[in-house]
This record gives C-alpha cells, structure tokens and sequence, in this order.
C-alpha cells in the first residue's frame, strides 16, 4: 500500500512518516502544496494525507484539483479548523474523511486503514481469503488460524493482492503501490517475492495470470458490497 | 424631557436666552415708558396752553382799565373748588384793575415763581411748577397780554393738576408691565419649547448608540438635521472601523490558535516516542495546551455569536448539505433527512451556527449508530422550528442524558477541555434562545431535540 504525505511541518511530516512506515506503508512525502499536488496527480496512491493548510496551494484546491482531473483515491485531510462549516468544505471538494489537529499519529492511523479498506470495498478491518486472514489494523496475516511470518516487503504484496481480491494486478501497478517513486522498476523483485510468498501460504493461492499479472480469488470472503 | 442637569446644553441655552429676554424687556420697557411719560407730559402742556389761549382771548379790559370777562374754559374742572384746576387774569400794569378767577381757585393764591427763576420766552410765556392750595403739585402755563391800545396788560395764569398725568403714566406703566411681563414669560416657554424641540434629535442620537451598544442595532440609523448628520456618520465610521478592528483581533486570535494546534500535535506524538518521565510530561503539558487552544476558541466562537444580529439562513440547503456529509464519512449508515413542512423553513440565525449544531449531533449520532441515523425539520408552532437527531445506538440512561445536557453550560464556569460535541450545541442553542433536549428514539437509541427560532413565512422574499 503506498500512501502520500503532505503537510508543510516538518516534524509532524516525520513523525507521520514515521508511524506510516512502521505499519507497512510505503511512504512518499512533499512538503508544499504545488509538489503534493504533481505526486497525487502523477503517482498511483492507495490513500493521500492531506494537510488543509500548505503553502503554495492550499489543500482543498490541491483536492479540488485532484478530483477535477478524475482522481479517486480516498483522502484524509488534516485541518486546525473544527468548525463544521470548514469540514463541510473539506468533504464537499472531495474528501473522504478529517482529523482535527491536533491528534495522536494512531488516530490518523485508523483512518487511514478504514479508508483503504472502504475503497476496496471492504466493510471490517479483517479481511479473508479461504484460509487466510489479513488483520489489517494489526498489520498481520494468518494462516488457519497460525501466524505468519512475513517481510515488511511480503505483507505489502499480500495485503495488496488482499485489497483486491478477484482483480487482475498488474506487476507494474504492484510496484507502483508497493514501493516508493524512486524505486527501480525494471528489477524483477515482485517474481522474488511472490515466489516467497506462495512458499509461506500455498502454491494455488495467488494465480498467475499470464501476461496480465496476478490474482488472488476472493473464496469463502463474503461478497464485497 | 424628565429633568435638566445644570451642565446641559439645553439648560444653558434656556437660562441665557431668558435671561436676554428679561433684559431686552425691561429696556424696552423703560424706553416706552418714559416715551409716553414725554409724551404725556407734552400733551398736558399744550392742553394748558390752550386753555390760556382760550382765557387770554375771552378776557378784555374796558376803558378803565377794569378786567371784564366770563371765559368758559370748558372743563369742569374749573368750577370745583380747589380741584387743583385753576386759572386767574390778574393786572399787570397800573392803569389795570380787577382780577378775575376759577370757581376752583376761589380767594385761594398760588404763588407765582418769581421771574428770576423762570424768567419769561421770547412769546411772554413761562411755565412752572407750583404748589396748590392743598399742596397738591400744579403745573402753571402763564403769560403776560397787552389787551388794548391803551396798554391795559394782564397776567394770565393756568394751573393744571399734575397728579392726575401722573396717574395716568401710572396706569399706561402698569398696564406696560403687565403686557411686556406676558410677553416675556411666553417668549420664554417658547424659547424654552423650541430649544428641547431642537435638541431632541441628539436624544434620538443617543438612543440610537444605546441601541447599538445593546446589539440591538449594527449602526446609527434613521434621519437626522443637518448639523447631527455628520456627527451620526462619523459615529458609525467609528463603529465599523471598531467592528473591523474587534474582527481582525478575533480572526488573529484564531489564526494564533489555529497555528498552535500542529505544533501540539507534533509534542503530543513525539511524547509517545520519547516515553518515560520525560514523555509523560510532555504528554501532559501537551494535553494542557490543546485544552486551552480548545477553550479559548470555543470563547471566541462565543462571543462572536453574541455579536451577531439579524441572519437568516433557509435551513433544508444547510441540513441537507450536513446529512450528506455526515452519510459519506459513515458510508456504512443510513443516514435520512425527513422535513415535515412543505415550504422552506428559515432560521433566524447564522449558517455557520445551525451547520454547528446539526454537525455536532449528527457526528454524535454517528459515533453511537448502528445502522440509521434519522434528521428530522418539523415547524413548532408559528415562529420556532424543532431539529431531531435520532439514532439506533445504545442510548443514554436517564441519569447520563441529564448529565450530558449539563454539561453543556456557559462556557466561562466550564473546565477547559471538557469538551463533549454536545456543550458547544448546547452554548450555541442557549444563544438564540432555544432548547436543547434528549429522550429515548423510535429507533431504539438516543434522540436529540433542538427548537430553534425561525422566520415567518416569505421571510425570504
């Protein structure tokens, strides 16, 4: 999962970052709101934390522009303001949800969990797949009921694939999601980790889908809504 | 006007003005006064010059020397004794006998001044005063006449009465006094009248600023003369650039306030990595500073809402635009608006303030709901409106509902930081008069009920 921070201070940014990164994000930063509007315009990310107050632009018209140009992906904004009429504004130019500042990482945490997982359409913080089950908010797999023990890099891959059960995902767009901008893509690294992968849960389950990329098949989940 | 200090404009004005009043009366008075007595005096002298006229022409002396005559004057006067009316034709030669007298004057003798003192004009006539014959004063118009060719000469003499001119001046003085005092004291009350008729607009003028100060008006308003016009301007030039003033400070205390929160969210996060002693105090102080950020904006809200006047916002846009809000950031409710009447509601307050409200117990509904949330709009009553926030949680006991709503009291007796959504619903409802109350829903969980103020209908258009 590969998430965009934007907020001007720069040890509120670390110290998200931080957080972020400690629960298996991948993380890119910016720091204003011209450089945080090109990254979420250019770049595929799963969730944008976005501070209200930037300079340069501000973050509702760096929102705003996002979702004129056809961007989806869900938005988190951070405000100082705690009048409703500043987080109608907020939500009208296409938020997805706020945190009031100031506020504990783990809270922005939360949400940030409960965004993605709503994109996917997923309705609790766990998600299954016949015998797997991904707890999203403790950052852990199990297998039958077993813990499993899996790389920073392979929960990435496999609470990616768990996101979206059912659907094609291209090796490019596991890059893309899985690591930073300044990741090289041509290495083969995703066949290396899939590979690994299969090994701690089973051959059959992630599908290779020849020249399209891989898949996972949404099994016993109950159909999302 | 109840009462004058003695410092007022109003009561200087009044004491100046009938002060010149009585002055300009009581010289005018004079001057008139002693016009007439001239006058008056001038018109008894001609008379009794008249009268000599008559008497030297209707007396004669006959070859002796004898004065002979009966001259009929004309006045009655003449014939009352000592009525202090007389006249006399008496010798003034040797070859002259005879003396012929008034009725009034009988034997009685006025002495005649002598010529030294009064000596005699150019015409051979004179006039004085003299005393009568009961002390009474006369005024004597005398002359001396050659009668004939013989040069019989006689002296003729007219007294008149001066008491009676001097009754008369009398009477025209009182009369004067009595008529200039009325005019006076009318001059007066009318000046009195016209000066708190014309200082009349500055008492509209300090109610109107009473008005303003109570918040009952945003500027000085309504016509005013000519010479208070400038002053009402630059009055309310002063308000707004007071209210400008008072809103930048507002605005600034909130940016400051504002601007303080990142910061506080960094320590309250680097506390929990720095962790032990050190962490937990800065976890604390961190914590205290977020309340007081927390307090003193919520004050400023406040006190900005007091200062708001007339507003009126159509409430179903607003309600709407809350419902929607709160529907996509809980995607897993169903979240209604239901409203009862057919034609727009408005609210006679501020957008900002109702979104408050409705937001607050929206977001509290949503943090307790387990699938439903229900926002109701139904009028009560012609002028007030009831909101109804209803959700299908657990609820509230009795004894936690009262406690919520308590909680929600004037800001300033309150524990910063005791901040429950529902005390700022609660503060805001109280500032327009309206009710906050909670009861168990139809849905099972808590129902929030807010009556608010609205306009009557086509308060719009």
């Amino acid at each position: 999962m590969r998430l965009l921070i934007v907020e001007d201070d720069q040890s509120l940014n670390r110290q998200l970052f931080d957080a972020l990164t400690e629960a298996g994000y991948v993380v890119d930063r910016a720091y204003d709101g011209e450089e945080g509007h090109f990254l979420g315009d250019t770049e595929p990310y799963d969730a944008v934390i976005l501070d209200v107050g930037l300079p340069n632009m501000d973050g509702i018209s760096v929102l705003e522009r996002w979702r004129r140009d056809g961007r989806k992906m869900p938005v988190l904004i951070l405000t100082a303001r705690d009048r409703w009429s500043d987080k109608v504004q907020g939500i009208d130019a296409g938020a997805d949800d706020y945190v009031t500042k100031p506020f504990h990482v783990e809270e922005v945490l939360a949400r940030v969990r409960a965004l993605i997982r709503r994109a996917a359409g997923h309705a609790s913080s766990e998600i299954h797949c016949g015998p797997l089950r991904l707890d999203t908010r403790a950052s852990k797999a199990t297998l039958n009921g077993a813990p499993l023990k899996l790389t920073s890099h392979e929960y990435r891959l496999l609470s990616y694939l768990m996101h979206h059960l059912g659907q094609i995902v291209s090796r490019t767009e596991l890059i893309e999601h899985l690591y930073d901008q300044d990741f090289d893509r041509d290495s083969n690294t995703i066949e290396v980790f899939v590979g690994r992968l299969r090994k701690k849960i089973g051959l059959d389950v992630i599908e290779t889908v020849r020249g399209l990329g891989y898949r996972m098949q949404a099994g016993d989940e109950p159909a999302p809504r | 006007m109840n009462r004058l200090p003695a410092d007022s404009l109003a009561f200087r004005v009044i004491v100046l003005s009938s002060l010149w009043a009585v002055a300009a009366l009581f010289v005018v008075g004079g001057l008139i006064s002693t016009l007439y007595g001239r006058t008056a005096t001038k018109g008894f002298q001609d008379l009794l010059d008249a009268q000599l006229f008559n008497l030297v022409a209707s007396v004669a002396a006959d070859e002796d020397g004898s004065l002979k005559g009966s001259p009929n004057l004309g006045d009655l006067r003449y014939s009352r004794p000592q009525s202090g009316w007389y006249w006399e034709a008496v010798p003034a030669s040797d070859n002259t006998t005879g003396r012929l007298r008034s009725i009034s004057l009988g034997n009685g003798v006025v002495e005649p001044a002598s010529t030294a003192e009064v000596p005699f004009s150019l015409q051979y006539r004179r006039s004085y005063d003299a005393e009568g014959l009961k002390g009474e004063e006369l005024r004597v118009a005398e002359t001396e006449v050659v009668l004939d060719s013989q040069n019989h000469t006689a002296r003729f003499r007219v007294m008149g009465n001066q008491s009676a001119i001097q009754a008369d001046i009398d009477a025209f003085n009182r009369q004067l006094a009595f008529y200039l005092g009325l005019v006076g004291l009318g001059s007066v009350l009318i000046n009195a009248g016209a000066i708190l008729v014309g200082l009349r607009p500055l008492r509209r003028v300090r109610q109107a600023l009473g008005d303003v100060r109570a918040g009952r008006a945003q500027r000085l308003t309504g016509r005013f003369p000519a010479e208070i016009e400038p002053l009402a301007r630059e009055v309310n030039l002063l308000i707004d650039s007071n209210r400008r003033i008072v809103e930048r400070s507002r605005k600034e205390v909130g940016n400051l306030a504002h601007s303080l929160r990142t910061p506080i969210a960094v320590l309250m996060n680097e506390a929990t990595t720095i962790g032990g002693t050190e962490g937990r105090l800065v976890a604390e102080q961190s914590e205290r500073m977020r309340m007081q950020v927390q307090h003193y904006l919520d004050r400023a809200r406040l006190a900005a809402q007091t200062e708001t006047s007339v507003f009126r916002t159509p409430m179903e846009p607003t309600l709407e635009r809350v419902a929607r809000v709160i529907a996509k950031l809980n995607p897993q409710l169903d979240v209604r608006f239901r409203r009862e009447a057919k034609d727009p509601t408005v609210f006679l307050g501020e957008a900002q303030d109702l979104e408050e409200v409705v937001g607050n117990l929206m977001e509290n509904a949503a943090k307790f709901a387990r699938k439903e949330i229900r926002l109701t709009l139904a009028p009560d009553g012609p002028d007030r409106v009831i909101v109804s926030v209803e959700d299908d949680g657990p609820g509230l006991t009795a004894e936690e509902m009262v406690r919520a709503v308590k909680r929600g009291q004037r800001l300033d007796e309150r524990v910063p930081g005791s901040g429950l959504g529902l005390s700022i619903v609660a503060d805001t409802v109280e500032e327009y008069r309206g009710t906050l109350e909670l009861a168990r829903s139809d849905l099972g969980g808590l129902k929030a009920e807010v009556r608010l103020p609205r306009a009557g209908q086509g308060a719009l258009s």
